[in-house]
């Protein structure tokens, strides 16, 4: 067997001695055969470097976000301050936000032309949430009504230590609550009785205080950090 | 140049420091810009049975490496440096870290059909597939070295083999591969 088959890669490469190199090109001189197989490498090489990078043929970054977790703050030396919700307190907010918007269904269907899916609605909403013990709610609750508003000032002064998605997020279900506690207190003047109303009022009033409280302790903790 | 050393897109700066403080929007615009690059490394060493769950590891694994990187050289380069780290630790936890770095590329003629399907095929196309034929060992080392730039004594210390290991395994993967197209100018 030719001595040389085995080490043209190196040659090509430049990985041989000085003397070895020379030897290699003396055989060279004289082997077709091992000139063709140094021209079919160097071919090859130039090829492989010239390889077009393709993507995958399925959209992996839903599988990718799936399993992302939150980031530990001593790991971000380059991060800029800013706290997102985890994922599991994303899917709260939307799990929230289905509540919510379930009772704002109920509460639509109640009014003279409300819409048509209330059905769908009371079947998700009604059964969770009406109670005999029903709950009064308190319209002039100035605790209630001071937490809220200090809880809304630090999440306004620290808005910008939140991840734009995050804040998005929060405003996003803050709306929603809101509408549903205005909807609620409007249907309670024609209904003042109506357990539910005053049931579905608490909720959302204690959801509101829940929501605002988790947003100021992200920005607490990026503080302490 | 190794073509892990390619200018970072306008704007990744800024993306990677809001993606190191926990923006998955951020970390989006950075994994859509280098996906072709991550996935074509990880496809082309692993093949492409392995390739979408690789991708999907190594992107986890930069989230959550993300605030070790301090710039000094660029992401790509970090990046791609973390998947080829990711993508090895597959074949150690395969257990083909040695055994299967030990297999000729005779076997993988023997099992080639006698005459190419399309000759018309691009040639491109068909170094993809040859190289994706080759034994794991000699791919992974063909990928590295002559795709990817990488020395053999950076091989050996990433594969766990000697550097004459690298160097008689690229040979043999370039002979194959020579074969395997069927002409000598690939």
């Amino acid at each position: 067997m030719d001595p040389w088959t085995d080490r043209l890669s190196e040659y090509i490469d430049n990985e041989l001695t000085p003397a070895d190199r020379a030897a290699c090109e003396a055989h060279l001189a004289g082997c077709a055969g091992c000139r063709d197989t140094v021209t079919a490498i160097v071919a090859l090489t130039a090829h492989a470097q010239r390889l077009p990078d393709r993507g995958p043929g399925v959209d992996l970054w839903p599988a990718v976000l799936a399993r992302l977790t939150p980031v530990a703050p001593a790991a971000t030396p380059m991060a800029a301050r800013r706290w997102s919700l985890s994922l599991g307190e994303l899917a709260l907010a939307a799990t929230l936000l289905m509540a919510v918007s379930a009772g704002l269904g109920w509460l639509a269907a109640q009014r003279p032309g409300g819409g048509g899916q209330e059905d769908a609605v009371i079947a998700v909403s009604e059964p969770s949430t009406v109670s005999d013990d029903v709950q009064l709610a308190s319209f002039a609750d100035e605790d209630y009504d001071a937490a809220v508003t200090d809880l809304e000032l630090v999440l306004l002064e620290q808005r910008d230590e939140l991840d734009p998605q995050t804040v998005r997020v929060i405003e996003r279900n803050l709306q929603t609550i809101d509408e549903a506690i205005r909807q609620a207190r409007q249907a309670l003047d024609d209904d003042p009785a109506n357990p539910y109303l005053h049931s579905y009022l608490v909720d959302s009033r204690r959801r509101k205080l829940d929501l605002l409280r988790r947003a100021t302790l992200l920005t607490t903790v990026s503080q302490g950090d | 140049m190794t073509p892990i050393d390619r200018p970072p897109p306008a704007g990744a700066d800024g993306d990677v420091a809001l993606a190191a403080g926990g923006d998955t929007a951020a970390f989006e615009r950075l994994y859509r810009t280098h996906l072709p690059r991550i996935y074509s490394l990880a496809r082309r060493m692993a093949g492409p049975e392995a390739a979408d769950e690789l991708v999907q590891d190594i992107f986890v694994r930069a989230w959550q490496k993300l605030g070790t990187f301090r710039g000094d050289a660029s992401l790509a380069t970090w990046l791609h440096r973390l998947a080829v780290n990711v993508i090895v630790e597959r074949f150690r936890t395969l257990g083909t870290r040695r055994d299967r770095f030990l297999p000729d590329g005779e076997a993988v003629l023997e099992r080639l059909p006698s005459s190419r399907p399309d000759a018309r095929v691009d040639l491109q196309m068909d170094l993809h597939a040859a190289i994706e034929r080759l034994p794991p060992g000699a791919r992974a080392v063909f990928v590295l070295h002559d795709v990817e730039g990488y020395r053999h004594h950076e091989i050996g210390g990433l594969l766990g083999v000697s550097t004459g290991t690298s160097k008689s395994q690229l040979h043999r993967a370039r002979m194959t591969l020579r074969a395997l197209l069927g002409r000598g100018d690939a």
